[in-house]
C-alpha cells in the first residue's frame, strides 16, 4: 500500500499543472451542484422556520360578518380535534386604491387589519425596526418586511393611506416580520393597524371584511380539515382562503424555480467534468506506459497500478470536492439569507453542512469509481512491449480517418488541427459538449432576459389581459357607478376595447367525497378578445354557465373542455361548463374566469370594480390617464397597463436576471478551464509530434495556430449545436420548467441581435482560452526528439 | 529535377555562392545543468562544402549530435559563429530559424519521429505544403522521391505499419521534399537491423550522387564508407580529419581503412 501511495503521490506532484485543473473542474461542477440543490432544497427553510417560531397559521378565512357569523366559526374550529388555536376574529379590508409613499405608488394592495389590543401567541408579530409593542397606535401603521424592503419604507416613514376622504397619512411606527405577509410576492399584503382604527379611516359600509387564522398542529391536516369544515356547512362557504401552500408560494416559488434551472445545469456540467476527468485519465496512462511496464515488471500487478493512478485521482477528488462544495455552501447561505431576507430569520449552517457532507461523500465515490473503471485499462499493459515502446505498444496503428488529399485546400496549421481533432475524437466531442453548455446558458440568460424584458408588451401571453390602462372606480364623496364608468371608456375614441373585471372565490367541489377546493378567479363583463385574453385550448367564456380554467386548476381539479362542475361562488351553488383552459403566471396558473352573468346568478347586486382598458393605436397613455383623471377626479384611480410589473415582477426579474447570468458566467468559467486543460495535455500528450513540426520549419506562431484552430473548430460546432438545440427544444424545456408557475407554454422570445453575437463573443472566448496555454507549445524544445 | 521551393529565398540568385556551404568559427554549446556546466562542443571550426557527404564520428557524448542540433537551428551555439549558405544563423529568432529549416536544412533522426497517425506518403509532403502552395507539384515530388528511395509502394500506410528502414526512408524523403541546401542525420542507422541500414544508406549514397550535401553523425564504421571526409570528435572538439574521397582506398577496403584511422586518433 506504502508503494501505492508512494507512485500516486508522485504523480501528482509530476504532473502539478495538470493535477491543479483537474481539482478546479472538480471543484467548480461540485460547486454548481451544490448551489443548485442547496437552493432548491433550503429556500423554504427559513420561512418554515419562522413561521413555527412565531406559531403561524396555516388557513386562515376571510369572510364577510354579515353572512358568516365569525363566533360560531370560530367555536365550530376550536372544537375540531388538531386544532391548536384559533385567532379573534380580526376585522380587516382589502384595498383595492393604491396607497403611496414619496409620491410613489404602492405595487401591491393592502389587507388592512386591525391588530387585536391583547395578540395572542398564535401568527405572533416580531418587531424588527421601530417601537416594539402589543399593537400599533392611533394613526401608525406596522408594515410587513417583504412590502417594506420592496417600497425602502423604515420605521419613522410616513404612508399615504387611501381612507375614506383621501390619502391619509399613517406614520410607520414599525416594520414587522408577519408569517402570512412578509412574502415579497403576497399580494394582497397585510398591514396592521390599532384596533378600532378602520372605522375612523374608511366609510363604515365599506367595513365587511374578517379574517379568521387557524393554526392547526399539523398543518399536513389543513387540505382535510378544511374539507370537513366545508362539508359542515353543505358547501355554502362565502368567503376567501389563504393556506400555508398560498403563503409559502409568495416567499419562495420563484426561487426554487431558478434553484431547479442550476440544478438542471449543473448536473451536466459535473458529467462534462467526469468525462474530462476520463480524458486527462486515459492520456496520462498513455504518456505513462513506459512507467507502467517498469511497474510490472518489479512485481506490480495490474490491480496494484490500477490503485496507483486511481488513489491519484481519488486524492485531487478529496481536496477539490470538499472545496468546491464548501464553497457552495457559503454560496447558498449568502443566496438563501439574502432571497429570505424579509424573514429575517438566521440561516443555520448546520443543514447546510449536512447536505454538503453528503453530497462530498457521494460526489468523491462516483469519482472513485469512475476513476476505477477508467483505469482498468492497465491490465492490457504487455511489459516488455511498454518498456521497449511506450504507448505504441499498446495501440494499433490508428488512422485518423481523414486522408490529406481532402484536406488540401487548407494550410498546414489547419490541416495539423484537422487531424489532431481526428485523432481524439472523444476529447474533441467533450470539449465541444462544454461549448454546448456554456452556449445554452448564454442563450438562457440572455433570451429570458429578453422575454421578460418585453412582458409589457406581451402581457396576454403571460395570462394577463392586455390592457394599456386599468382604471378602479374609486370615490367616497363622489363616484361613478360601473354603467356610467363602463359609457365613459366605451364612448372615448381612443378606446379600442373595455372589459371590466372583479376577483370572487369560488368553492369547487372534486368528487362524491365532498373534497373542495377554493380556487380565486376572475369575473369579467366586456370585450375579453379585445383585451386579449387568451386561451391554450377552447376560447373565452361569452355567457352564463361558462367558464374557462387555469392550467393547473385544470390538471388538479381534472377538469377540461366540456367538463361541468358545481362551483361555490358567494355561497351559492352555480352550474358552470368549462370551455376554455388558459395559462397564466399569475396565481401560478390557479384561477378561473366567468363572465358577470354567471356571478349575478349568484348575487345579482355584485360588481366589479376593476376596468382593463386597450387603447387604439398611437395613444399616449399617460395623457388617457391624466385626461380621465383630470376629467373624473377622485371617482376614478387610473395606472398604465403593465404597473404590476414594474413593482411586483421586477424582484422576479432581478432574481432571473441574477441567477441566469450567474449560471452563464459558471458554465463559460467551466468551458475555459475546460479548454485550458485540453489544450494543455494536447500539448504534453504531443510532445514528440510537435517537436518534429518544429524541426519540419513550422513557426513558432504556426504551431501556436495549429492548436488553437483545433478548439476554434471544436467551438463554432459547439455553439452551432447549442443553437440548434436551442431553437428545436428551448420552449418546449422551458415550459415543463415554468409549468410549475403557470406557464405551460412558455412565450419565449429570442433575441436575434443577442442571439446572432453570441456565435462569434463564444468563440472568440473559446479562443482566447486556447491561446493562452498553447505557449506552451513554444517551449517544446527538440532536444526531445533524441535518443541519447 | 529537384523543385526550387517557393518563398523568398535567402539570397539572391545573382550573388555568388559561397566556398562553403557550412562554415563555422569557434563554435561553442555549454549546457548549465545540475552543479557543473556541460562544454558539448568546444572552439568548433568546421566548414562543410557543396555536395559533400561529410560523417561526423565519435564516441557517445563527443558531440557530434549537439553539433547537427546547434547546425540546424535546433539549438542555439552558447558562443561562435554558425554560417550557413553565406548567412550567418548563430543569432537568428526563433521564426527565421524556422524558415531556414523549412527551405534551407532537413533532419533525419535516430528515432525517424514520423508522426504516427499520419501516413508515410502525409508525413512527407506536410513539410512541403508549408512552402509550396502547389499542392500538386509537392504530391508529385513526394511520389518520386519515395518511389526513388524504394517505398514508392508504401505511399499510405501508416508508419507502425512498416519496417523501421521503410519509415527511415520516408523521413529521408521528408527532410528532401523541399529540397534542402543540407541535410544533417543523426544516427540515422542507430535504430535499424542491418539490411535497414544498409536501405537506407544506399538511399543517401543514390542522393549525394545527385549533388545533396549531406551532413551525417554515426559512431559505425559500416556508416562512415559511404563519407566522402570523416571528421573525428571527442570531448566536444574536431580532434582529426579523414579524407576518403581523395585516398586511394578501394571501396571495398574502406572499413578496414576507418577503422585503423581510427584507432589512431585513440578511438
Amino acid at each position: 500500500m506504502r508503494s501505492i501511495q508512494l507512485i500516486a503521490f508522485a504523480n501528482l506532484r509530476r504532473r502539478k499543472g495538470q493535477s491543479i485543473l483537474v481539482g478546479a473542474i472538480l471543484a467548480l461542477s461540485a460547486l454548481m451542484l451544490y448551489t443548485g440543490i442547496g437552493i432548491f432544497r433550503e429556500i423554504d427553510a427559513p420561512v418554515h422556520r419562522m413561521r413555527e417560531a412565531q406559531r403561524a397559521s396555516q388557513l386562515t378565512l376571510f369572510f364577510d360578518p354579515r353572512i358568516h357569523d365569525p363566533d360560531s366559526l370560530r367555536a365550530w374550529w376550536l372544537a375540531q380535534p388538531g386544532v391548536a388555536a384559533v385567532s379573534e376574529p380580526l376585522a380587516t379590508i382589502e384595498l383595492r386604491e393604491g396607497a403611496f409613499f414619496k409620491g410613489r405608488q404602492l405595487g401591491r394592495f393592502l389587507l388592512a387589519t386591525e391588530r387585536p389590543v391583547t395578540p395572542s401567541a398564535q401568527d405572533s408579530i416580531r418587531v424588527i425596526d421601530g417601537r416594539a409593542s402589543a399593537s400599533p397606535g392611533p394613526g401608525e401603521v406596522w408594515l410587513p418586511t417583504g412590502l417594506a424592503e420592496e417600497m425602502g419604507m423604515h420605521a419613522g416613514d410616513t404612508l399615504q393611506f387611501p381612507g375614506a376622504d383621501g390619502l391619509v397619512p399613517l406614520i410607520v411606527s414599525a416594520v414587522v416580520v408577519d408569517p402570512m405577509a412578509s412574502g415579497l410576492f403576497a399580494n394582497p399584503v397585510r398591514v396592521w393597524v390599532a384596533a378600532g382604527e378602520l372605522a375612523t379611516l374608511m366609510a363604515s359600509t365599506a367595513l365587511t371584511g374578517v379574517m379568521l387564522p387557524v393554526r392547526l398542529e399539523r398543518g399536513t391536516d389543513a387540505d382535510a380539515m378544511w374539507d370537513r369544515y366545508i362539508r359542515s356547512l353543505g358547501g355554502a362557504y362565502s368567503g376567501g382562503l389563504m393556506s400555508e401552500r398560498d403563503v409559502l408560494s409568495a416567499y419562495t416559488a420563484p426561487y426554487a424555480l431558478l434553484g431547479g434551472v442550476i440544478m438542471a445545469f449543473s448536473a451536466l456540467g459535473f458529467i462534462v467534468a467526469l468525462l474530462a476527468m476520463q480524458g486527462t485519465i486515459t492520456s496520462a496512462l498513455m504518456a505513462d506506459y513506459k512507467i507502467i511496464g517498469i511497474l510490472r515488471a518489479q512485481g506490480f500487478r495490474p490491480i496494484d497500478v490500477a490503485r496507483c493512478y486511481t488513489l491519484q485521482y481519488l486524492v485531487l477528488a478529496v481536496v477539490a470536492i470538499p472545496v468546491g462544495v464548501g464553497a457552495g455552501m457559503l454560496i447558498v447561505h449568502q443566496a438563501v439569507a439574502q432571497l429570505t431576507k424579509s424573514v429575517a430569520t438566521p440561516v443555520p449552517i448546520a443543514p447546510l453542512a449536512a447536505l454538503a457532507l453528503l453530497m462530498s461523500a457521494v460526489l468523491i465515490g462516483l469519482v472513485f469509481l469512475f476513476t476505477a473503471r477508467v483505469t482498468r485499462t492497465v491490465a492490457r499493459v504487455r511489459p516488455a512491449d511498454a518498456i521497449r515502446f511506450g504507448a505504441s505498444a499498446g495501440q494499433a496503428a490508428v488512422s485518423t480517418g481523414i486522408p490529406l488529399q481532402k484536406l488540401r485546400w487548407a494550410s498546414v496549421p489547419v490541416i495539423v488541427a484537422i487531424k489532431n481533432l481526428g485523432l481524439q475524437k472523444r476529447r474533441a466531442a467533450v470539449l465541444a459538449l462544454a461549448v454546448v453548455f456554456a452556449t445554452l446558458a448564454a442563450a438562457l440568460a440572455v433570451n429570458l432576459d429578453y422575454t421578460f424584458g418585453r412582458m409589457s408588451t406581451h402581457l396576454a401571453d403571460f395570462g394577463f389581459d392586455a390592457a394599456d390602462v386599468r382604471v378602479t372606480r374609486s370615490g367616497r364623496r363622489f363616484g361613478l357607478r360601473h354603467d356610467d364608468l363602463m359609457q365613459v371608456l366605451n364612448t372615448r375614441a381612443a378606446v379600442r376595447a373595455v372589459a371590466t373585471w372583479g376577483t370572487m372565490d369560488g368553492m369547487f367541489t372534486l368528487d362524491t367525497s365532498g373534497a373542495t377546493r377554493l380556487v380565486n378567479g376572475m369575473v369579467v363583463d366586456g370585450d375579453m378578445e379585445g383585451l386579449g385574453f387568451r386561451n391554450l385550448r377552447g376560447r373565452n367564456a361569452t355567457g352564463p354557465g361558462e367558464m374557462s380554467i387555469g392550467i393547473r386548476t385544470a390538471e388538479e381539479l381534472g377538469l377540461d373542455l366540456g367538463s361541468t362542475v358545481t362551483v361555490q361562488l358567494l355561497g351559492a351553488p352555480v352550474v358552470l361548463s368549462v370551455v376554455g383552459v388558459y395559462q397564466s403566471i399569475n396565481n401560478t396558473g390557479h384561477g378561473f374566469r366567468i363572465r358577470l352573468e354567471s356571478a349575478h346568478q349568484a348575487n345579482p347586486l355584485w360588481s366589479p370594480s376593476e376596468y382593463s382598458v386597450a387603447l387604439a393605436s398611437g395613444t399616449n397613455v399617460e395623457r388617457f390617464i391624466s385626461g380621465l383623471e383630470a376629467e373624473y377626479g377622485e371617482a376614478v384611480d387610473a395606472k398604465p397597463g403593465d404597473f404590476f410589473i414594474r413593482d411586483q415582477l421586477a424582484q422576479i426579474m432581478l432574481g432571473l436576471r441574477m441567477t441566469n447570468g450567474f449560471l452563464a458566467f459558471v458554465f463559460l468559467i467551466a468551458a475555459a478551464v475546460f479548454i485550458v486543460n485540453t489544450t494543455l495535455l494536447t500539448i504534453a500528450e504531443n510532445r514528440q509530434v510537435f517537436g518534429i513540426l518544429k524541426t519540419t520549419g513550422m513557426t513558432p506562431a504556426q504551431l501556436r495556430s495549429s492548436i488553437v484552430t483545433g478548439v476554434g473548430f471544436q467551438a463554432v460546432g459547439g455553439v452551432l449545436l447549442a443553437l440548434a438545440l436551442w431553437f428545436l427544444t428551448a420552449r418546449v424545456v422551458l415550459s415543463g420548467l415554468f409549468g410549475t408557475v403557470g406557464l405551460v407554454s412558455f412565450p419565449l422570445e429570442n433575441w436575434g441581435i443577442g442571439m446572432a453575437a453570441l456565435v462569434p463573443l463564444i468563440v472568440v472566448f473559446c479562443l482566447a482560452s486556447a491561446w493562452w496555454p498553447s505557449r506552451q507549445v513554444l517551449a517544446i524544445n527538440p532536444r526531445t526528439l533524441i535518443v541519447e | 529535377m529537384p523543385i526550387a521551393p517557393s518563398g523568398t529565398p535567402a539570397r539572391a540568385d545573382t550573388q555568388p555562392r559561397p566556398a562553403h556551404l557550412v562554415h563555422t568559427r569557434q563554435l561553442s554549446k555549454v549546457y548549465e545543468s545540475g552543479t557543473a556546466p556541460v562544454h558539448a562542443l568546444r572552439d568548433v571550426n568546421l566548414d562543410v562544402e557543396q555536395g559533400e557527404l561529410l560523417v561526423l564520428m565519435g564516441s557517445s557524448g563527443s558531440g557530434k549530435s549537439t553539433l547537427l542540433y546547434v547546425l540546424s537551428g535546433l539549438e542555439q551555439a552558447t558562443d561562435g559563429e554558425i554560417h550557413f549558405d553565406g548567412q550567418r544563423i548563430d543569432r537568428m529568432d526563433e521564426t527565421a530559424l524556422s524558415m531556414l529549416r523549412r527551405e534551407g536544412i532537413g533532419f533525419v533522426f535516430q528515432a525517424i519521429n514520423l508522426i504516427p497517425h499520419l501516413t508515410l506518403f502525409e508525413n512527407v509532403v506536410l513539410p512541403g505544403y508549408l512552402v509550396n502552395v502547389n499542392r500538386d507539384e509537392v504530391d508529385h515530388r513526394a511520389t518520386e522521391l519515395m518511389g526513388r528511395l524504394g517505398i514508392g509502394a508504401l505511399l499510405h500506410r501508416l508508419p507502425a505499419q512498416v519496417s523501421g528502414g521503410e519509415q527511415q526512408r520516408a523521413a529521408i524523403a521528408r527532410s528532401m521534399i523541399n529540397a534542402p541546401r543540407a541535410l544533417l542525420a543523426d544516427e540515422p542507422t542507430g535504430a535499424l537491423n542491418s539490411a535497414s541500414g544498409s536501405a537506407v544508406l544506399e538511399g543517401f549514397r543514390e542522393i549525394n550522387a545527385r549533388g545533396q550535401t549531406i551532413v551525417m553523425a554515426t559512431h559505425d564504421v559500416k556508416s562512415a564508407c559511404i563519407g566522402d571526409r570523416i571528421v573525428f570528435m571527442r570531448d566536444g572538439q574536431i580532434r582529426g580529419e579523414y579524407r576518403l574521397k581523395d585516398s586511394a582506398v578501394a571501396v571495398e577496403d574502406r572499413e578496414a581503412a576507418i577503422l585503423s584511422w581510427l584507432s589512431a586518433q585513440g578511438w
